[in-house]
């Protein structure tokens, strides 16, 4: 769920999009099915957390109209929120030499 | 596989998840895998269409669960339903224990009151139970031949309270106490 929503932080996307967002940051670790990426999908509209921001063709996928999805503002919120605790955990994990930081040898 | 029967055959399989679901987001997951099929075909690996099926399908055994089961919690006159038919069942089968042995008694005991009442209760329970089974297969059959098989793609036609908008075609109502369905103007 995370993973799309940092998604689509930045900027709406539709769903193909999202899955290819999603799996370029990871580096392809994280494949997101149709199944899963609108099981999400449909979990984070009831929540609140995302909105539809209209259907609209896209010019680079043979002009058919597809669905945008964007953040609410909680939806922000939230993203933002678990941003943060991940920040924090990091902070934690390199205070005790756990995760080293490029360059370290 | 035949490149053009991918997206296709994808399609039937859509079939799996719940109907509502399916309603709402089956196009979208078809173009997202057909989207998917074409890079992988434009990639030219080996085996990229066959990893893709094999992540799609392994993505549907993972999902259609899932939704089902999610369904189900939501559906609290489902469940509802669900109890007003186990409280049937039970009493299907006291009657069928009732008849039973009156008809012991009214045998061992020669009385042809008690036989016969225990015959016309075994008769109601037994016309009962096949009576709600062909209703059951019926309703089901005519409910998979009258259903929306195909998505709900876009209509071309506008919405009349919102000509930006988007007509979906409407698929079959589903009749409720006091609600009915239809088609959805965005």
């Amino acid at each position: 769920m995370f993973h799309v929503l940092l998604a689509i932080a930045d900027k709406e996307r539709h769903g193909y999009e999202i899955m290819q967002e999603v799996q370029e940051r990871t580096e392809g670790s994280v494949r997101l099915g149709p199944g899963t990426l609108y099981g999400s999908i449909k979990r984070m509209l009831a929540d609140g957390l995302i909105e539809e921001s209209g259907d609209r063709p896209d010019p680079e996928f043979d002009d058919e109209r597809r669905r945008y999805y964007r953040l609410t503002n909680f939806g922000y919120r939230v993203a933002k929120a678990e941003s943060e605790r991940l920040a924090s955990l990091l902070k934690s994990a390199r205070s005790k030499k756990l995760f080293s930081q490029p360059g370290d040898i | 596989m035949n490149r053009s029967i991918s997206p296709r055959v994808y399609r039937i399989l859509l079939l799996a998840y719940p109907a509502q679901f399916r309603r709402e987001y089956g196009l979208q997951m078809a173009q997202l895998f057909r989207d998917s099929w074409r890079y992988q075909g434009r990639q030219g690996t080996k085996f990229g269409l066959l990893h893709l099926w094999l992540r799609t399908l392994l993505d549907l055994i993972q999902t259609v669960p899932h939704e089902h089961l999610h369904n189900l919690g939501k559906e609290k006159s489902l469940m509802n339903n669900l109890r007003k038919d186990a409280l049937a069942v039970a009493g299907c089968l006291a009657i069928i224990v009732i008849a039973f042995f009156l008809l012991q008694y009214g045998r061992s005991h020669n009385v042809p009151s008690i036989l016969l009442f225990g015959y016309i209760l075994d008769a109601v329970v037994t016309t009962g139970v096949i009576g709600n089974l062909v209703v059951f297969f019926l309703t089901k059959t005519t409910a998979q031949l009258t259903s929306d098989r195909t998505l709900d793609f876009p209509n071309p036609k506008r919405c009349p309270s919102n000509p930006a908008g988007v007509y979906r075609k409407p698929y079959r109502p589903t009749v409720q106490f006091g609600k009915r369905s239809g088609g959805i103007c965005r």
